[in-house]
């Protein structure tokens, strides 16, 4: 039996660089497979929002020519009703002032759904007595064309009617329900009936539903569009458990909206706090006019302490509450959205880029095998090195220039990093095979 | 021909109803009336007789007026509520007796759960030094301790700690801590939460969470050489203020804050000149306020002799009263 001696061959024979090859080809798909692993074991979120955090740092946070659409109105000092909760009345007149003041819309961030008061019975019920007349004068607005939204949270079902209380209060109705967890993202609405796109059964966040009140839409660069996930793709869907009137549990969908905070800060030194009718009307910029006039309008508590939603923002260490959340959200539908690759996309780009390392090495190889002294591990750490610096600057450019997140490429550069060394801990295998015992060759 | 007559109206009679168990169940039932009581039921403008036991659905209006001393419903047949009396009708809302919401609430009123005092929100700490501390509630027998990284894996969990006493301290958990941070795991969510069998039925909403940060590993070290020189200052007063201010340096405001504190007592002790005391005042003002200790910013910056201190925080502090 003729055994073939690894080391009796040339280096740069056709076959070896071939035998390298297939290997460089299984370590990719390897280390491609290893990637989606990680990206969807516990600590996939973390590589992702790392990412994002990096990518993010990126977005400009300051134009002076930059008039900002969202303003947020701060009622943390906002003198409570007698059962020391928000007063509607109070409110009502904010809400008046802003309209006459040419607002373009208002959400205001406090949950306004009914609840049970397990402690105490006797308050089960409105959140407030004076609701129900809130909500008439909400519906004149509506009535004149004005659109205007409540928060609803603790009580949403699966039942338009559960969001306020009553089926006639569900146009009101906006979620500013935030996720703890992740606030790369915030909830844009809930639907639980089984047709996805009824209108009707449509619980829309306050992000989303101000957007919707909002003539410009950004939309995504033309020719990468498709290559983009649409936040209300199936894929980007998340399942919510809601209960009925029958207390039975139902799964519901949750689509997201994907949140440029490049403004935050900005949106945070610009807020108001004009709290009565008098207020809203001296609030006016050097033009005399109204800071409100062709905003949209969001109240909420938004001082430290005052509000009971505070969240982690990634790249901040304050805490942030929650308004400010919806506030950014609103800005990315409406100004300045950011995107993110679809799942196949960044795969296909991972096996692009690892393939260019192979195949561009493959063709070096053939190229030089008659060549004395040439080295293809030099080759192979300048293909991985470019690769990584057009990885770095590609993302970079994708945020400049598209705001796109490409979320996965800290994941990329550490495969790309794994790549040659894995690939050498798999010259074992031939090595073992056709009788070598060294571990890998070298030149 | 009379049996289809007695279908007929039967069938008008029974119309509401019939489309009312088509529509949903009932969101209330009544369950005492002392006098007569009325209802319209949905959008009607009809008024009835309310009936001990009707079933309420949601937008259902009633009213408990003349002739009408005391009306009880009950929503989800499990909490009592008395409807008030008066002309006002009350609208039967659609309320989910098994809500269950996700995410986190926001800009409601205040005062849900258990009231986490330290660590605060985002504050920065350090391992050794790690303890949890909480308004004591003696309603609240039981708690239930849960370290977990930010957006990771559980670190370390405690069952049954006694929840009266607001204050818990593990050198087990000091020492998990210090482990993450030598391997530069540095942020993490503690979540404090009522004992399940302390109170079955309360207990999904007592529950807090909070977010805090380690020091690096690498600041850890430089903090310890920083303090190793200042422990070279034979003046107590300035040693501690070199300590509070080596510790503000790397964000550990509590720390900080604990060391200002007491230069300020030594120097009242001391009876340093007023000079040096408003200095130190002033330090204390502004490390209280990085801890959001409000209630003491007011005291010291009420506490100014000369006149109330025009420092940030006490006219910050100032407006908010």
């Amino acid at each position: 039996m003729i055994r073939f001696s690894w080391r009796s061959r040339s280096l740069n024979s056709m076959k070896k660089i071939l035998i390298d090859f297939g290997i460089g080809l299984i370590v990719v798909l390897l280390l491609l497979g290893a990637k989606v692993l990680v990206e969807n074991s516990r600590y996939g979120p973390w590589f992702n929002v790392r990412g994002y955090e990096i990518l993010h740092s990126f977005l400009p946070a300051y134009d002076v020519n930059e008039d900002l659409p969202v303003v947020v109105l701060d009622i943390s000092d906002l003198e409570p009703d007698p059962e020391e909760k928000v007063s509607a009345q109070r409110l009502q007149e904010i809400v008046q002032a802003l309209v006459e003041s040419g607002a373009k819309a208002i959400a205001i961030d406090v949950d306004f759904s009914p609840r049970i008061d397990k402690e105490n019975p006797a308050n089960t019920g409105p959140r407030s007595k004076d609701d129900e007349q809130f909500f008439t004068f909400l519906h004149e607005q509506k009535t004149k064309g004005f659109p205007v939204f409540v928060g609803t949270h603790t009580n949403i079902g699966v039942e338009p009617e559960t969001w306020l209380g009553l089926d006639d209060n569900k146009d009101l109705a906006a979620d500013m329900t935030l996720m703890e967890n992740d606030t790369t993202a915030v909830p844009a609405w809930l639907q639980c009936d089984e047709n996805i796109d009824n209108k009707e059964t449509r619980l829309k966040s306050i992000s989303r539903a101000l957007a919707d009140s909002y003539p410009t839409h950004p939309s995504p660069p033309y020719l990468l569009k498709d290559l983009l996930e649409a936040p209300d793709s199936t894929e980007n869907l998340r399942d919510v458990i809601k209960s009925d009137s029958n207390n039975v549990a139902v799964v519901c969908k949750r689509g997201f909206t994907f949140v440029n905070y490049a403004k935050l800060e900005l949106i945070q030194k610009l807020a108001l706090q004009t709290l009565d009718r008098k207020a809203v009307f001296a609030a006016k910029n050097i033009d005399s006019y109204s800071k409100f006039g062709g905003k949209l309008v969001i109240l909420g508590k938004g001082q430290r302490d005052a509000a009971t939603d505070k969240f982690n923002v990634i790249g901040r260490n304050k805490s942030v509450a929650g308004v400010y959340l919806h506030a950014s959200a609103t800005y990315a539908l409406i100004a300045d959205p950011i995107y993110k690759f679809k799942h196949s996309v960044t795969l296909l780009l991972d096996l692009l880029i690892g393939l260019f390392v192979i195949v561009g090495l493959l063709l070096v190889r053939i190229y030089h095998r008659k060549k004395k002294g040439f080295s293809h591990h030099k080759w192979e750490n300048g293909f991985v090195t470019f690769s990584i610096l057009f990885i770095l600057v590609t993302g970079f450019l994708l945020v400049k220039l598209c705001n796109i997140l490409w979320l996965d490429f800290s994941l990329v550069i550490f495969a790309m990093l794994l790549h040659s060394k894995v690939q050498h801990g798999f010259a074992y295998i031939p090595g073992k095979i056709f009788g070598s015992r060294s571990p890998a060759p070298k030149e | 021909m009379k049996i289809g007559i007695l279908i007929a109206l039967l069938t008008i009679l029974l119309m509401p109803e019939m489309i009312r168990a088509q529509s949903g169940v009932p969101r209330a039932v009544v369950i005492s009336i002392k006098g007569k009581a009325r209802i319209k039921r949905n959008k009607s403008t009809r008024e009835e007789n309310l009936p001990r036991g009707a079933n309420l659905y949601t937008a259902d209006r009633i009213k408990c007026d003349k002739g009408c001393t005391d009306l009880k419903i009950s929503y989800c047949n499990i909490y009592p509520k008395s409807v008030a009396r008066g002309p006002s009708w009350t609208t039967i809302l659609a309320l989910n007796c098994g809500a269950k919401p996700d995410g986190t609430r926001g800009g409601a009123p205040k005062g849900e759960g258990i009231s986490i005092i330290s660590p605060r929100e985002s504050e920065f700490i350090q391992p050794e030094e790690f303890s949890l501390r909480w308004e004591p509630d003696r309603s609240v027998s039981k708690v239930d301790i849960e370290v977990k990284i930010h957006l990771g894996e559980d670190v370390w969990s405690q069952k049954g700690v006694d929840g009266s006493k607001g204050s818990f301290e593990s050198d087990d958990l000091r020492a998990k801590l210090k482990e993450n941070q030598m391997n530069n795991v540095l942020v993490f969510d503690v979540t404090l939460r009522e004992s399940k069998n302390n109170n079955e039925r309360n207990s999904e909403n007592r529950k807090q969470r909070v977010t805090f940060r380690l020091i690096s590993d690498k600041d850890q070290e430089d903090l310890t050489n920083g303090l190793r020189f200042i422990e070279g200052e034979p003046d107590g007063i300035l040693r501690a203020i070199g300590r509070g201010l080596e510790f503000n340096e790397y964000q550990l405001y509590s720390d900080a804050l604990r060391e200002i504190e007491q230069a300020l007592e030594r120097a009242y002790d001391q009876k340093a000149n007023e000079e040096t005391i408003t200095a130190i005042n002033n330090l204390a003002i502004l490390m209280n306020f990085q801890v959001y200790n409000d209630a003491r910013v007011e005291q010291l910056c009420s506490s100014q002799k000369r006149s109330r201190s025009f420092l940030k925080p006490c006219v910050l502090i100032g407006k908010q009263k």
